[in-house]
């Protein structure tokens, strides 16, 4: 069989016990392929230790804890289903679809506050959703202490998530939902990215901490009932209280 | 000509890694320049800078080491003494930061500050953690198992980078590495510009 595009076959070789990708030039049959290359030699090219990508097959056939694509559907599992007369504080939230969410779960009232960063991506400011108040600024400056604040995309944009945290928590009174970028290792570190690496839009990404460093982190800037929500592909959703 | 391992210069301890932070000072010509020692608890890095040929030499320190027990320390009367945060101190043209960057709860925030204050030269000494990512590793001090050694004085232990966590932090506030980084026990020295 032969195509006009390119086209990239997954093999196993049953000689090797090896899964491999082979590219395979238009018009051509996969006795053809540019190279045969095994997904393991891929992974320690990127140093991903072959357990991790057992990991998360296994964890994406975890129906219920971790749906392994929809970041998402776990950011909006993480808003409190039972919203009724909380003030919700949605930071870095953009659109504000997830304060809207909160009010229709009952939130009293739900703010949106951003410092339009996103303009850095290109992003145009969208259209303002009913009933959620709409403020511009550093969330650092925000002093007024909400129920419920959610920190959804934004820990790693923080050069000092430090001292992001502790404010967070000075500002929060019962529950707060945060999402982030996670790095795979086991180790309670924070890996830092040089600018635009990891998108290259972006030039405001400084930490990708593991799953392990960012739990020490809210546990040292003193947040408690430290719970995971999911994690759909590198991203991680937890909620927390003060 | 006094060095770092003289038993006067307590603080700098007496192995390899005081002769280590010896040979750094040594490498950059002081002369007529000034010299600030940050986190110089009682200014022997100051001193030595000003036997080399500084002009001016000043330690500030939080006074931290107070959290360890350490007893108020001898001062040399050459040397000005500020008891602040570096973070308010007036640039000098060499400056030197020997182990204080893991007591920093905001690293890059500090590294930063170091850039704004070194007009020529950074001295930097700090302790590292192995390994070939680009990481800092988060430690929890309140934790006796945590410190480093185990058992160690030291509460106030917070990030320690690998070595190559540390040059990508030192790129990315915009110092650029003089030389090979050098490796004593678990300390990293070099010089930055």
């Amino acid at each position: 069989m032969t195509k006009d595009a390119w086209d990239l076959r997954v093999g196993y070789e049953p000689r090797l016990g090896s899964i491999y990708l082979a590219p395979i030039p238009p018009h051509h049959t996969e006795a053809a392929a540019f190279f045969r290359l095994p997904v393991s030699t891929i992974l320690r090219g990127l140093k991903i230790p072959p357990e991790a990508l057992g990991q998360m097959a296994t964890d994406a056939g975890r129906p219920g804890v971790d749906d392994g694509q929809d970041v998402e559907a776990l950011m909006r599992a993480a808003v409190p289903a039972d919203c009724t007369g909380l003030t919700v504080l949605d930071i870095g939230g953009f659109h504000g679809r997830l304060a809207a969410l909160a009010l229709a779960h009952g939130a009293r009232r739900a703010v949106c506050l951003d410092n339009a960063q996103y303009t850095h991506y290109g992003w145009t400011q969208p259209d303002p959703l009913p009933g959620v108040e709409y403020v511009a600024g550093d969330f650092l400056d925000w002093r007024e202490p909400f129920d419920v604040t959610l920190l959804m995309n934004v820990i790693y944009h923080c050069q000092n998530p430090w001292l992001a945290l502790a404010h967070l928590r000075s500002i929060t009174r019962q529950r707060m939902a945060l999402c982030s970028l996670v790095t795979w290792t086991e180790k309670p570190v924070w890996e830092l990215y040089r600018t635009r690496e990891v998108n290259p839009d972006d030039d405001t990404v400084y930490w990708g901490p593991s799953e392990a460093g960012l739990t020490r982190l809210l546990e040292l800037t003193g947040w408690k009932e430290i719970t995971v929500v999911g994690k759909a592909l590198e991203r991680l959703v937890l909620t927390c209280r003060p | 000509m006094p060095t770092l391992t003289d038993a006067r210069f307590r603080s700098q301890g007496t192995g390899a890694l005081a002769a280590a932070q010896e040979r750094l000072v040594r490498a950059v010509p002081l002369t007529g320049r000034t010299f600030l020692d940050v986190g110089g608890y009682d200014g022997t890095v100051a001193a030595l800078a000003l036997d080399l040929g500084a002009r001016a030499a000043t330690v500030v320190d939080n006074g931290e080491w107070r959290q360890y027990g350490w007893p108020a320390p001898e001062r040399d009367d050459r040397v000005s003494y500020v008891e602040a945060d570096f973070r308010e101190q007036a640039p000098a043209d060499v400056v030197a930061c020997f182990n204080v960057l893991y007591h920093l709860e905001d690293p890059i925030g500090g590294l930063r500050t170091l850039r704004a204050v070194a007009r020529h030269r950074l001295l930097l000494c700090t302790s590292y953690v192995q390994g070939p990512e680009h990481t800092w590793r988060l430690y929890d001090a309140s934790d006796p198992g945590e410190r480093v050694p185990p058992g160690a004085i030291d509460y106030t232990v917070y990030f320690k980078p690998t070595i190559s966590g540390l040059l990508r932090a030192l790129g990315r506030v915009g110092f650029a590495v003089v030389g090979e980084p050098v490796t004593t026990g678990d300390h990293v020295l070099l010089v930055a510009k």
